[in-house]
């Protein structure tokens, strides 16, 4: 019996990859007319997409180092999500956490190596649990909808931490509006010679190890999901919800500002007045596409980070212009969740067809 | 009261109503899908969609009213594929609402730098002539309110007749129905699918408009991403109006004076960073949701799936 349920769980498994790999195929197919109306050749243009993100050391290196934020952005959307807490602010969350990872990694100085960049890690996660918990403390308190407060706090996030860099935290031998840039105690050691692939890399597979772990190997994980589910029953067994719900936001908005610390400290060293990163909105995409599970959201914000990179390489080299990258990655979105419909019909009749 | 005051009180109720139009289009518009029982989170989306597609349709033919009717289609269209994927593909609102946001925030703007447009020499030349109502535009202090253009007085007639629309009409009757209790609609043979593809093709397309109105009469230029949280403003408007286009109306006013406001604060020289002027909007919006909870009276099937027996 057992054996049975395990090919027919494989069997799912493999549909599962293969209606949403054609989903995604559509997708590009979309992105491949959008190309063609700009009047250049899509097959050239996909190929300086594909080169462009794998096909050189740089290439895999730029790629690698975009990913870590969207892969933090895909776990902070799907943990929150498993709560049924709709974390749309993650943008900001990244924001802060950079700041914190900024602020340390600027104004204190003096301290050997790892424990500064584990200092500016843990102020990055702070501050980005931080901005999470104005959202959570107005639903909690006020029973504001934190969907919409999240994305206000965004834009908020966003313009506080402009100010800031254009005032009181700019560098003043600098004619632009930046910041000064983190000692060198702070900075996130590469580890791909050649490339701009950093530490980062390893915390972020760590990272998700364990949420992994933790959501679906640990009683905590399960009670987790179970609120998520069905948060009537989850009340009857005797779980707590607005504790669960709590966790998981903290974890969610730790998360994110994890993604901005490890991006600042690994790769941009600095903010610039302006920067939009764009990896938190991007985050919320991949981790619908990898739907929730981590390994699903590694493939996808692999994808997008790939789409990214690739979308410069297709600027530089044919003139396609860079927000196709949005278009595109809307497309797969949207594919990917038609594809879901598909899926669960085709699931429906498999699980019956066995029995 | 000397002149300059009533200068400056002139100008803020202008202002007032310039950033109140397109969020109250895009609001009406969510409001009628919502009364269907569907909620639009693809409001910023469609709002740029109407923006880009009206600069478009005016810059090709030089007509406002090909762009107007551009964004019109460009709303519909997308009203429809929202639909389909939300109706029949049982997509969920939330993740289509974002996939849409995303594509046109990439759509427009990559569209635009093919257009290879920028700058003075594409701007919308032929701004919507204003209508001066007689008499009324002399009256002091009050006077700009009657010297708009086309749109705005579409708006006013646009607000009062939804308020009617739903309470009077059979049509409105039934999108309520369906958006209060879909199973009892269909039931009594109430069409649920048709009815909510209605509500949420029109809501798209007053959406669109709204962006319309920004390039067409006030920016008179498309420019990257220039929604800019408006359409989740409007979204946010729709729950601080408890779904009605009245409570909808006043709460985009108060959008739109908080947003002319913060523009008289930088113009008279006070001095603050301009982000910060920026931010009122979003800080205002957080307040209102704050203040604006326990009311409620959302339709009671909002947001939910819909399965056919």
């Amino acid at each position: 019996m057992s054996s049975f349920d395990s090919s027919l769980s494989r069997r799912i498994l493999r549909m599962r990859i293969l209606v949403t790999g054609l989903a995604v195929v559509v997708a590009f197919l979309l992105g491949s007319a959008l190309v063609a109306l700009a009047g250049i050749n899509p097959l050239t243009a996909l190929r300086y997409l594909f080169s462009g993100a794998l096909g050189t050391r740089h290439g895999i290196g730029e790629t690698l180092t975009r990913f870590i934020p969207l892969f933090l952005a895909t776990l902070s959307f799907a943990i929150a999500m498993k709560v049924h807490f709709y974390n749309v602010g993650i943008e900001g969350q990244i924001a802060l956490g950079s700041l914190g990872a900024l602020l340390v990694g600027v104004y204190v100085t003096g301290l050997p190596a790892p424990i500064h960049i584990l200092l500016c890690l843990t102020a990055s996660v702070v501050f980005g649990i931080l901005w999470l918990s104005v959202a959570g403390f107005l639903r909690f308190r006020f029973g504001a909808n934190e969907l919409l407060t999240t994305v206000m706090l965004n834009y908020i996030a966003i313009y506080l931490i402009d100010i800031l860099v254009e005032t009181v935290l700019k560098d003043p031998n600098s004619l632009i509006n930046q910041s000064q840039k983190i000692a060198a105690t702070a900075k996130l050691p590469r580890i791909m010679e050649g490339t701009t692939v950093h530490l980062g890399l390893v915390f972020a597979a760590i990272v998700g190890f364990i949420v992994y772990y933790y959501v679906w190997r640990t009683p905590g994980g399960f009670e987790l999901r179970a609120v998520g589910a069905n948060s009537k029953a989850a009340k009857y067994a005797g779980i707590n919800p607005a504790k669960l719900i709590i966790i998981g936001m903290i974890i969610s908005g730790g998360l994110a500002g994890l993604g901005g610390g490890l991006n600042l400290l690994g790769y941009q060293s600095r903010w610039v007045s302006g920067t939009f990163l764009g990896y938190g909105f991007d985050g919320i995409g991949a981790a619908v596409m990898g739907q929730y599970h981590p390994l699903g959201m590694a493939f996808s914000a692999l994808l997008f980070a790939i789409i990214r990179v690739g979308g410069g390489a297709m600027q530089r080299s044919v003139g396609v212009p860079y927000p196709l990258v949005h278009a595109l990655q809307g497309i797969v979105i949207i594919a990917v969740i038609i594809s879901a419909y598909f899926i669960e019909k085709r699931t429906e009749k498999m699980t019956k067809g066995g029995q | 009261m000397d002149s300059q005051f009533m200068i400056i009180i002139g100008i803020l109720l202008g202002s007032t109503i310039r950033y109140t139009v397109p969020i109250l289009y895009a609001a009406l518009g969510g409001l009628i899908t919502e009364k269907a029982g569907v909620l639009n989170f693809a409001l910023e989306g469609l709002m740029l969609a109407g923006a880009f597609f009206a600069y478009y349709g005016n810059l090709v033919t030089g007509s406002i009213l090909v762009g107007v009717l551009c964004a019109l289609a460009a709303g519909a269209l997308t009203g429809l594929i929202l639909s389909i994927s939300i109706l029949k593909y049982k997509a969920s609102q939330l993740v289509m609402g974002i996939g849409i946001n995303i594509f046109y925030l990439g759509l427009t703007g990559y569209f635009f730098r093919i257009i290879g447009s920028s700058g003075a020499e594409t701007m919308v030349d032929d701004l919507l002539g204003s209508i001066h109502i007689p008499l009324l535009e002399d009256i002091p202090l009050i006077g700009v309110l009657f010297e708009q253009n086309i749109l705005v007085y579409l708006l006013v007639v646009l607000v009062i007749f939804t308020a009617r629309f739903f309470n009077k009409t059979t049509i409105g009757l039934n999108l309520k129905a369906v958006g209060e209790n879909p199973y009892a609609a269909a039931a009594v043979g109430v069409d649920v699918i048709k009815n909510r593809t209605l509500a949420i093709v029109v809501g798209s397309m007053l959406a669109a408009l709204g962006g319309g109105v920004m390039t067409l009469t006030m920016a008179r230029v498309f420019l990257e991403n220039m929604v800019n949280g408006r359409g989740w403003i409007a979204f946010t408007a729709i729950i601080l109006g408890r779904y009605s286009s009245k409570g909808v109306l006043i709460g985009c006013l108060v959008f739109g004076a908080a947003t002319a406001l913060s523009d008289i604060v930088q113009i008279v020289g006070i001095d603050i960073p301009y982000q910060a002027a920026l931010m009122v909007p979003y800080i205002i919006t957080i307040v209102a949701l704050v203040l604006s909870v326990g009311g409620g009276n959302a339709p009671a099937a909002l947001g939910a799936r819909y399965d056919r027996e």
